[in-house]
């Protein structure tokens, strides 16, 4: 207890500095097509969500996933900058999307699978960042997403995403919602959520 | 032994009233990269770029800066590079209820050896994305960064986040 004691008055005296970038939650997936993250903490400023997820699906192409925020289905809207398989880059708007009973934000090719096209054993990687997820303005999103598979057929989940989202709503974020678009989550997907503090 | 924190919070400005710009001066020297993240709009118009100058003391106001850049508005993506500009323009903001945010970090900013580059998300997901990679050709440390839209001012309520990010 003595330890304790000390280390607080180090805290509140300013010698130690406040973990600002903590850890929230993981979440591994084993199998399903939809994850949800509940209870989200409303203590910090900023939130992070590392997504690594594969699909079990065998259709080729990528897979993208529906995201929603507060089980929330409607005002989703986004833009993104994509280059995928053999194409140029493009730049699309993304709609709201209904993925096994999820309705969200479109969230382009965060989930890799498409077996046998595709390198076992391969995930996407993705970085959603929200900041200021506690505010009583809409809540704009940055995503980015990486996909490689060491393949060069036309329907090989290779590429790169970025996207600005914006959910048109004045709630605070208290859960996230994903639902796969096709297959099933193969293990181990995972979902790490951080919460980042501006003091 | 516990690592130490290695992101940590060094200032946060939110505005009260509009501005023209937002200046981080006296920039501890302590960390490895610095990161900044802006959440907001801007007071008035459609989508615009940014002004960003940073320096040793002050701004550095010379042709010293460039930039390379992916957009895409929803329809069309396209490349973009700068030279020789006296500004980095890496951001995209816009008025309105639709919240833009961008996220800076600037790679080995303390260091004087090498000319300083800094990277962007920024996203105004109501006109336009952007991704881009800027370049400060100076081997001064940097310690000063100023922050303002390409033409008008920030908007009331707007946050701008400082953090130090430490290697060791």
């Amino acid at each position: 207890m003595g330890n304790r004691n000390n280390l607080y008055s180090l805290w509140n005296s300013g010698g130690i500095m406040a973990n600002t970038y903590v850890h929230i939650s993981s979440t591994t997936v084993t199998s399903g097509t939809t994850v949800s993250l509940t209870s989200i903490p409303q203590t910090y400023t900023d939130l992070l969500l590392l997504v690594s997820a594969r699909s079990d699906y065998t259709g080729g192409g990528a897979v993208s996933m529906a995201m929603s925020f507060n089980s929330n289905a409607s005002s989703y809207t986004s833009k993104s900058i994509q280059y995928y398989g053999p194409s140029s880059v493009v730049s699309n708007n993304d709609t709201t999307a209904t993925y096994n009973g999820i309705t969200g934000a479109q969230a382009r090719a965060m989930a890799t699978g498409v077996s046998p096209v595709t390198t076992v054993s391969t995930f996407g990687s993705s970085s959603i960042y929200i900041p200021n997820y506690t505010s009583s303005n809409y809540k704009s999103y940055s995503v980015d997403t990486v996909t490689e598979a060491n393949s060069a057929a036309s329907n090989s989940p290779h590429g790169i995403l970025f996207a600005a989202g914006l959910w048109s709503n004045t709630a605070a974020i208290t859960s996230i919602d994903f639902g796969i678009e096709v297959g099933d989550f193969v293990s181990p997907s995972t979902f790490y959520l951080y919460g980042i503090k501006n003091s | 032994m516990a690592a130490g924190a290695t992101y940590t919070p060094l200032e946060t400005n939110t505005l009260s009233s509009a501005a023209s710009s937002v200046t981080f001066s006296s920039i501890s020297q302590s960390y490895t990269d610095l990161i900044i993240v802006i959440s907001g709009n801007t007071a008035s118009g459609g989508e615009v770029g940014s002004n960003i100058q940073v320096g040793n003391g002050s701004v550095d106001t010379g042709v010293n800066y460039s930039m390379t850049e992916l957009y895409g508005d929803g329809t069309s993506a396209a490349s973009y590079r700068d030279t020789n500009k006296d500004y980095l323009n890496i951001l995209i903001a816009t008025s309105g209820t639709s919240t833009t945010n961008t996220i800076l970090q600037f790679m080995n900013y303390s260091n004087t050896t090498t000319y300083k580059t800094v990277l962007s998300r920024s996203n105004a997901p109501s006109v336009s994305l952007r991704t881009a990679v800027g370049l400060w050709r100076s081997t001064s440390a940097i310690n000063v960064v100023k922050i303002g839209p390409f033409t008008g001012s920030w908007a009331t309520g707007t946050t701008f986040t400082l953090y130090g990010i430490a290697a060791a």
